[in-house]
């Protein structure tokens, strides 16, 4: 699976302008499991971005964004922007299928993880570059937030 | 996904065995198989030209989602696989860099050998296939939306695009019976499934309950022939090739067996294909069971569709099973055992009241189930699927799944 960590508010925001109609695309793989994609990170996402004035019509969770599959997302006529919520795979997918249309990519790629269901962690196998100082370490199941010892940082969720 | 080629070539690959080596192969079902480096076809390949070439392949094991430690730890544990790793003395794993620490750290006591080389991450294209978006800077590829397909990536990274050819190992030994189907001299390996033989030589079986990644079942009944010396039709995904069988695949009298099969299953659910992201005219369709009743010319059913409305399980972020549309073909139960290795699914009543439930009659965001989806992979039916939900409104509310 792909570890994703979340670009900051500010930097998604930068790129969005008051006329966006925005849809949001949130993958339900390895985004999800890495605390980046899935239900919860799109909706605190969506309402954060109405809260500031943004019209965010709607989102859709997929799995595996990275595939043809994302053409299940039923774009709505008005919407001219969307915003990745996955790996880099998917917002390239997002980018070649859905041209004309303003992609925002919210994560970065960190490298590939490996997840345990049962203590709930996801743990960096192979770091891309830039990343090394990761390797190893590990993070909690669907939220990304950072295991140190038995204590977790609150590093990503907002 | 994950985009990871082959990188040793067969004679490498040999070098690293013995004669006297136990060899265990071990392939993910996820993003390998989209780099044509893995799945069950690929580990019949190998296991193949290894036999031939005189290695003693002890067995093979496809596993749904190599990067979860859980699944990888359960082979440890799991009553079937246990046995056969601890025999093993070689792992030959088919596989990405992340599921190979994966497999490397459960069996430290083995020897893993890597015959892949990941690269970075990629998505899928229908008109170029795989294709390498992101790679690794250490390849010294650049980043490309549009990607690099698998040949092109081969090129630039000094890689093999392709999996082992089949005539770089010796020619087959194994023994060969010959039988005969319609009419037609069929030669075939001694132990292969009758299903197969008939598959292999361009002779379709209608089949529900059976899926190539699983072991054979027999419990839909919709691949019966009739078979010289046979009492009754005989289920063709568990009859093994015999020498001088003579099988007959089709017949008035199969075809009307089969057809009353299909009737009794559309008799016996909720198979309403309009409401449904399975069929057609979806873009997705891939109903095993509404493309069999069109190639039957079934319109309705002879049989009062009697059947008591079953629960429907929401509750996971991204699977949705609904029980009236299951016909109990095992597939998800055995993709959940053999696949996953972790056995969350099962049947549990009797008679029409039987429904698969995940857990001990939990549901599934109660059980221990790990969205690895080998289930909703093999279900031929619209009864589990992977959820595409749209969320929207003041109150960012969830639609139903879009295929409901």
């Amino acid at each position: 699976m792909i570890f994703t960590k979340p670009k900051t508010y500010e930097d998604i925001r930068s790129q969005l302008d008051k006329n966006d109609v925005i849809t949001i695309i949130s993958c339900s793989s390895c985004a999800r499991v890495a605390g980046t994609g899935g239900e919860k990170p799109m909706k605190n996402l969506a309402f954060r971005l109405r809260q500031d004035g943004y019209r965010v019509l709607d989102g859709y969770t997929i799995n595996t964004v990275c595939t043809p599959k994302v053409f299940q997302a039923r774009l709505g006529r008005q919407v001219n922007t969307l915003i990745s919520l996955t790996c880099s795979a998917g917002t390239c997918n997002l980018e070649q299928l859905f041209q004309g249309h303003k992609v925002i990519e919210a994560n970065i790629d960190i490298g590939l993880m490996s997840a345990d269901n049962v203590k709930k962690t996801i743990r960096v196998e192979v770091p891309y570059e830039g990343h090394e100082h990761l390797r190893g370490k590990e993070y909690e199941m669907f939220t990304g937030c950072e295991i140190i010892g038995k204590q977790r940082t609150e590093e990503v969720a907002k | 996904m994950i985009i990871s080629m082959r990188n040793l070539s067969y004679e490498a690959l040999k070098n690293e065995l013995t004669y006297e080596d136990k060899i265990v192969l071990y392939s993910c079902n996820a993003c390998v198989v989209a780099c044509n480096v893995g799945g069950t076809t690929k580990l019949d390949e190998l296991e193949t030209m290894l036999k031939e070439d005189g290695y003693n392949v002890i067995g093979k094991d496809l596993i749904s989602m190599g990067c979860v430690s859980t699944l990888v730890d359960k082979r440890k544990t799991d009553i079937d696989k246990k046995r056969m790793y601890a025999k093993a003395t070689i792992i030959v794993p088919l596989i990405c860099e992340d599921g190979y620490q994966a497999i490397r750290k459960v069996f430290e006591d083995k020897k893993v050998i890597e015959t892949t080389q990941t690269l970075g991450v990629g998505r899928f294209t229908p008109d170029r296939g795989t294709v390498l978006t992101t790679p690794f800077e250490s390849t010294g590829i650049k980043k490309s939306a549009v990607g690099y397909t698998l040949t092109e990536v081969a090129e630039m990274a000094n890689l093999y695009a392709d999996f082992y050819e089949k005539d770089e190992s010796k020619e087959s030994t194994s023994e060969k019976v010959n039988l005969v189907i319609d009419g037609q001299n069929i030669m075939a390996n001694k132990d292969e499934k009758l299903l197969d033989v008939c598959v292999a030589n361009g002779i379709d079986i209608p089949r529900l309950c059976h899926h190539g990644d699983l072991k054979s079942y027999g419990a839909c009944r919709m691949c019966v022939v009739k078979i010289d010396g046979f009492r009754d039709l005989a289920a063709s995904c568990c009859v093994t090739v015999d020498e001088g069988m003579k099988v007959v695949t089709s017949d008035d009298e199969i075809e009307s067996y089969r057809k009353m099969t299909l009737e009794l299953l559309m008799s016996s659910g909720d198979h309403n294909c309009l409401t449904c992201t399975k069929g057609l005219p979806s873009p997705f369709a891939s109903c095993e069971l509404q493309s069999l009743v069109r190639s039957y010319g079934i319109t309705e059913s002879r049989f009062e569709t009697l059947y008591d409305k079953k629960q429907e399980d929401n509750s996971s972020e991204v699977i949705y099973y609904d029980a009236n549309k299951c016909i109990l073909c095992g597939r998800c139960v055995r993709a959940c055992e053999e696949v996953a290795g972790l056995s969350n699914l099962g049947f549990i009543n009797r008679g029409e009241k039987t429904v698969v439930v995940s857990g001990l009659n939990k549901t599934m965001n109660q059980s221990q189930c790990v969205t690895c989806m080998a289930c909703t992979n093999v279900c031929p039916t619209g009864a589990l699927i992977e959820k595409v939900v749209r969320f929207t409104g003041e109150e960012w509310c969830d639609t139903r799944p879009l295929s409901l």
